[in-house]
């Protein structure tokens, strides 16, 4: 699928009709009108990304608990071996992974330990803002991630709809790229106009009032009018599909249940969205960590566990890869509220019929470690390596121009 | 008052001068050597200085002069005093004599008194003309430090060249003395193998006949004369040795002597460069003053205009009544001979009133001459003021308008109705500025609210079986949460109400700075507490709210501060007061700061119980702390002191005030203009936002109808600029919850991102549904929003619409699909009487007209 540069019928014409010079002419509000419906090829491939936001201290997911090291630094937070999933002789899953641990066992579930970049921030803010931009100085970047991997890999497909972030209370910043400003709702059934209370005449001045295909980046006007048009564009058929969808598992009645749900209506009923986006938050655990980890895992064991079981029985799991990410790990020491503070590298997992099963890369060393006060773990595997495989090798695009640089793969996509 | 203004005007002539020159030499245009140019300076001050000396003198002597005339009004007044008792002791006969003197002396203390208030008069004059001359001389002397600093600095420059240059030369002399030393090492040697070859030769003679010892002779000789000849050259060698080493001792006195010179020169040029700077100030600092007299004077001025105008205005009005009475009497009048009387008595009248019409007349276009002068120089200050405290450059009154005086409204408020955008107009840029930004002249909102300490929990509860612990947490949380929740309808009310919007509008920016949420604690009280805080001080010094935060118990909780022991730190506070609160992200403090901070902030904590700061001693690290380069036993207390001292604190609050009130995209170096004003006054923000609400920038494109509003922001602005009366405020609580702003819980303590995170495609829908049922909900009077304004046409109601609720214009074509859904509406005259059903049509148009994207801009 990398090899091929338009990937589908529609982005042929679109790209093709850009090449005899008439898509330039062509009014980006009829592109965009024309794409509002489309639909996914069959066996179009969808990654989720899964914010893990806070965070997220991954020796209590990913648990050395055969290294001495780890026995000795973490007091109160400490798993027991008894307690973890082992993977292998070193590492374990924490003890509330148990659906993962069995995608683990079906080769659905694959982990990629210290994983972070050179000169950590601990701020949260700057810190996602790094994850989600890829760029060391991300105060100076436009565009995020995903939306210049779309740029890259789906250029001149104007679909509002390629990357949709769900449960998000603000768009982020790693949907937006240049062609592409991303979607995104927190719950498809407020996703709707209603202030033409069902009135035709009142609707029409609103569509008039936001026309789809107006505006851009440039100006705080444009910004509106571009996100007025795509909401207007795409809200009924979005709607429609969450509203109409029959689950074939009960999810949990989670907000991350509830979003996934949402995302596996959507790839369910051939949403033409390539990317999606949701989260989970509360991993920024200074106090009392044992306790909201344990929750977190839950949660997330729970919901991931649903929605692949719901994807198997829709027949749609073989083209969907998720992927988890965290702003950063925490110390390895703790500090003194029975919590741990900002660290550096964290732990990432990827699910799905497309990885490669199993632990890749190295663990990263609990005594070689960095920064001062309690110390954080060094990075062993940059996280613009995982991004590369998964753009390169999953979604079909090309990473060097997506991450304005070349990183080697991790062997992590089958 | 125009005295000091044409003083002041010929002065700034002056100025210009001496700038301009200044400026020649400081860009070494000067056809003039530098020399000459402050030897004309000199003299130009010298007689500057002469001539305010000599006024002072004056000044001085005539002080001397009140005071003997004092003393000899004293001292006759004594000597009347004597006088009066000898007369009542004295016999019937010596009274005469007696009474005379006492004339006599009362003669002469008349014309004392009469000297005494010439005297006075006098010095007054001498008092301002010593004044006048002295402001005058300011600018001569600063042109003379200006032109004396630019010499001090040449000759530095060429002092330092020179001690360069015989720096060099010492170097030279230094090399030479060792040429000339190898030199002489060279025929040292070359003389001593002479010598050898001259004694082998002689020793050769010995023993040699005839022809052998004529040759040995021979070279005998010619080895003597070589080593003649080499000791010649180490003569001359020793000499140059010599030589050498007397001009290296030269070259190294003169090299001394250079330096020092040029220490010399360096000293000499620090000391005029101050004083220069001094001199500067001085001529800034008085101009400032002098701008600050004229508007003060212009006035006052103004003011007792405006009681003339008064009088002559009552005059006119009297004299109209006294003429249209003596008509009236005239017209009534039969009898010819009456009626010649009455209509003469009216045309005097007449002519009376029409005198006390022109004079009223002229009375009037004084003032308006007055208010006129008033703004040019409330302009001029507003320059002044830039060039003493730095800041932004201040835009011209003449470039006020009704789109200034909205974008002033909509930002420095929430909004207002078209009728008080026109007064806001009226006022003029000054007077429009102070009205927000002096908020003490304002009345205080009068819309009050005391939340009691309600606990949400009691910690024995835990202990009690669970339906009995669900009966206690409930019994304790839903009062809790009644009152956080009547706290954000308080709040709400006051934007909406409040004749002090910007103290409201800024107290949400701070709450949205220092983002607490109230879902850690559940504690109104304490949260009250910290929203009071804001509104204390957030139109009025920041360091003392930074202050604040820091002893602010729902900071303290919300940060994990309370759990920040000595040896068992907890970094949370510490991270986020550099990073979020003072200097911002990569405003120059490391990891290693930070810890630091965290350290100084360790046993500043709370009482649970009564929502009090408390700190415990017991648990505040006592050792030393190195922040931001300062060592010392550092407390909280010093931790801000030391925020404060840093640069860049300034910089970033001014940036990020920039952002929220202006646009979100402003140059370096607007934020460091900024940032000069917050610096020089203190961290007090009145100043600073009132150059900001001055400046050319606030009012350009770029910021005017570009931000994007906040949920908050939009719907108090709907309520303010269409004047909607008795609000539920419940309603604007959920819906401002719903598009994405429940006040008291910012998603986290970064706050509100602002800008373009409050819209995506869902919230875009969201705001204009809200927004819907807010104008739905709450009794919006449309027909008497628009009763002043003739709308005969449904384009004309869409347009009026437009101005009141809308900053940007929709296109056209847009107004026009509006203007068709309203259709043709009956003529305004019988509005009143369908109000109901004109008011339904008026609103589904507004509620079309929220829902568009420049709606979401003001």
């Amino acid at each position: 699928m990398s090899k091929l540069t338009i990937n589908t019928r529609r982005e042929f014409l679109t790209q093709g009709l850009g090449l005899i010079g008439v898509g330039a002419a062509l009014p980006y509000g009829l592109i965009n009108t024309a794409m509002a419906g489309s639909k996914a090829e069959p066996g179009q491939r969808v990654t989720v990304i899964l914010q893990l936001a806070g965070g997220h201290d991954a020796l209590s997911a990913l648990v050395p608990y055969g290294d001495p090291e780890y026995n000795k630094l973490r007091i109160e937070t400490r798993i027991n071996e008894k307690e973890v999933h082992k993977l292998d002789d070193y590492a374990g899953l924490h003890p509330n992974m148990k659906g993962i641990k069995a995608m683990h066992d079906e080769g659905r579930f694959a982990a990629i330990p210290g994983v972070g970049y050179p000169e950590t921030n601990f701020s949260h803010f700057t810190a996602t803002d790094i994850w989600e931009t890829a760029e060391h100085n991300p105060t100076r970047a436009m565009f995020g991630w995903v939306g210049k991997t779309c740029d890259s890999a789906f250029k001149g497909n104007r679909d509002p709809k390629l990357a949709i972030a769900v449960g998000a209370g603000k768009t982020p910043r790693a949907l937006v790229g240049k062609e592409h400003p991303g979607l995104s709702f927190s719950n498809p059934d407020s996703y709707r106009y209603t202030g033409d209370r069902g009135q035709e005449a009142r609707n029409k001045v609103f569509r008039k009032l936001n026309m789809a295909g107006k505006g851009g980046f440039s100006s705080n006007a444009d910004f509106i009018k571009m996100t007025a048009g795509n909401a207007n564009a795409s809200s009924d058929q979005i709607r429609k599909m969450a509203k109409e969808y029959k689950p074939k598992v009960d999810y949990p009645n989670t907000p991350l249940g509830r979003n996934l749900k949402t995302i596996a209506a959507l790839i369910a009923s051939g949403l033409s969205t390539r990317i999606y986006h949701t989260q989970l938050g509360g991993f920024d655990t200074h106090s009392g960590q044992r306790l909201n980890h344990d929750r977190l895992m839950l949660q997330l064991d729970e919901a991931i566990t649903a929605f692949y079981q719901d994807l198997k029985a829709q027949k749609q799991d073989h083209r969907v890869l998720t992927m988890t990410m965290s702003e950063f790990g925490r110390r390895v020491k703790e500090n003194g509220s029975r919590g741990t503070d900002h660290g550096a590298a964290s732990a990432l997992f990827l699910f799905g019929a497309g990885v490669k099963s199993g632990i890749h890369g190295k663990h990263p060393s609990l005594t070689d470690l960095q920064g001062g006060g309690g110390g954080s773990l060094k990075h062993t595997v940059d996280f613009r390596s995982v991004y590369a495989s998964v753009i390169d090798k999953w979604i079909g695009g090309k990473s060097e121009t997506a991450l304005g640089g070349k990183y080697p793969h991790i062997d992590c996509i089958a | 008052m125009k005295k000091i203004f044409h003083i002041k005007t010929q002065r700034s002539g002056l100025w210009t001068l001496a700038l301009a020159l200044a400026t020649c030499v400081g860009l070494g245009m000067a056809a003039q050597p530098l020399e000459e140019i402050a030897k004309t300076k000199i003299a130009a001050a010298k007689v500057a200085t002469d001539k305010t000396e000599a006024a002072n003198k004056k000044v001085r002597e005539l002080i001397v002069t009140q005071a003997n005339a004092a003393r000899s009004y004293s001292d006759t007044s004594r000597e009347l005093a004597a006088a009066k008792k000898i007369l009542a002791k004295s016999e019937a006969s010596a009274k005469p004599a007696a009474e005379k003197k006492i004339k006599d002396i009362e003669t002469k203390i008349a014309a004392i008194k009469k000297n005494k208030a010439n005297i006075d008069n006098q010095l007054k004059a001498a008092r301002e003309q010593y004044t006048g001359i002295r402001r005058a001389s300011y600018p001569v002397v600063a042109a003379k430090a200006v032109a004396e600093k630019a010499l001090a600095e040449k000759r530095l420059t060429d002092s330092k060249n020179h001690a360069k240059n015989t720096t060099k030369k010492a170097s030279a002399a230094q090399a030479a003395l060792k040429t000339a030393k190898a030199n002489k090492i060279v025929a040292d040697k070359s003389c001593k193998d002479c010598a050898a070859k001259a004694a082998l030769s002689k020793k050769a003679i010995v023993g040699k006949k005839d022809a052998a010892k004529v040759a040995a002779d021979k070279s005998a000789k010619e080895a003597e004369a070589k080593l003649a000849a080499a000791k010649k050259v180490i003569a001359e060698k020793n000499n140059a040795v010599k030589k050498a080493e007397k001009d290296l001792l030269a070259a190294n006195a003169a090299a001394k002597k250079a330096k020092d010179q040029a220490s010399a020169a360096a000293k000499n040029f620090s000391a005029k460069n101050s004083a220069a700077k001094i001199a500067e100030d001085t001529v800034k600092g008085s101009n400032l003053y002098i701008a600050v007299r004229a508007v003060d004077d212009a006035v006052k001025d103004k003011t007792s205009a405006q009681k003339a105008a008064d009088k002559t205005s009552r005059a006119e009005a009297k004299a109209g009544k006294i003429y249209a009475a003596a008509k009236k009497v005239a017209d009534k009048t039969s009898d010819e001979k009456a009626k010649a009387k009455a209509v003469a008595k009216a045309t005097a009248a007449k002519s009376a009133w029409d005198k006390t019409v022109a004079a009223n007349k002229s009375a009037q276009s004084a003032i308006a001459q007055k208010g006129k002068l008033i703004t040019t120089l409330q302009d001029q200050l507003a320059n002044e003021l830039v060039k003493v405290e730095g800041g932004l450059k201040p835009m011209a009154s003449s470039a006020w308008n009704y789109a200034k005086a909205r974008h002033l409204m909509v930002r420095a408020g929430f909004g207002g109705t078209p009728a008080e955008v026109q007064a806001l107009y009226e006022m003029g840029l000054h007077k429009a500025v102070a009205h927000f930004v002096e908020i003490y002249q304002q009345p205080v909102a009068g819309i009050e609210f005391d939340p009691a300490r309600l606990r949400r929990s009691e910690r024995w509860a835990a202990r009690l079986p669970w339906d009995e612990r669900q009966y206690i947490t409930v019994k304790h949380r839903n009062p809790e949460r009644r009152q956080q929740a009547e706290m954000r309808r308080w709040w709400l009310q006051r934007m909406a109400e409040s004749p002090r919007p910007l103290q409201e509008k800024l107290t949400l920016f701070w709450h949205d700075h220092f983002a607490v949420q109230y879902q850690k604690r559940y504690r109104t009280y304490m949260l009250f507490k910290q929203n009071q805080l804001f509104r204390t001080y957030g139109v009025d010094n920041y360091g003392a709210m930074l202050r604040g935060v820091v002893h602010d118990p729902a900071t303290i909780s919300y940060l994990d501060n309370n759990v920040n022991y000595k040896g068992n730190g907890n970094e949370n506070l510490g991270r986020e007061i550099l990073e979020l609160f003072s200097m911002g992200e990569g405003g120059g403090y490391s990891e290693d700061d930070l810890r630091e901070a965290s350290r100084s902030l360790t046993g500043y904590n709370y009482d649970s119980w009564t929502g009090q700061f408390r700190f415990i001693a017991s648990r505040h690290d006592n050792e030393s702390k190195k922040i931001l380069g300062s060592t010392g036993n550092w407390s909280g207390d010093d931790l801000v002191d030391i925020i404060l001292r840093q640069p860049a604190t300034a910089k970033y609050i001014s940036g990020k005030l920039f952002k929220f009130l202006a646009h979100d995209a402003p140059y370096d170096e607007t934020m460091e203009k900024m940032a000069e004003v917050m610096r020089y006054n203190s961290y007090d923000l009145r100043p600073v936002l009132k150059n900001l609400f001055l400046s050319e920038e606030f009012y350009n494109d770029k910021s005017m109808g570009s931000h994007i509003k906040g949920p908050v922001e939009l719907a108090i602005g709907a309520i303010r600029d269409l004047g909607i009366k008795e609000v539920n405020y419940a309603s604007i609580d959920a819906a401002v919850n719903q598009m994405g702003q429940m006040l008291f819980e910012p998603p986290n303590v970064a706050g509100w991102n602002e800008g373009r995170t409050w819209i995506n495609a869902e919230r875009i829908l969201i705001r204009y549904n809200q927004m819907a049922k807010i104008l739905e909900q709450n009794n919006v009077d449309l027909v008497d929003l628009l009763k002043n304004e003739k709308v005969d046409s449904s384009d004309k109601v869409v347009s009026q619409l437009v101005k009141a609720c809308l900053v940007v214009k929709p296109d056209p074509d847009k107004c026009k699909a509006l203007a068709e859904f309203l259709g043709k509406l009956p003529p305004q005259s019988e509005w009143e009487a369908k109000k109901n059903e004109i008011n339904a049509k008026l609103r589904a148009v507004l509620v079309l007209l929220m829902s568009s994207p420049d709606s979401q801009l003001g």
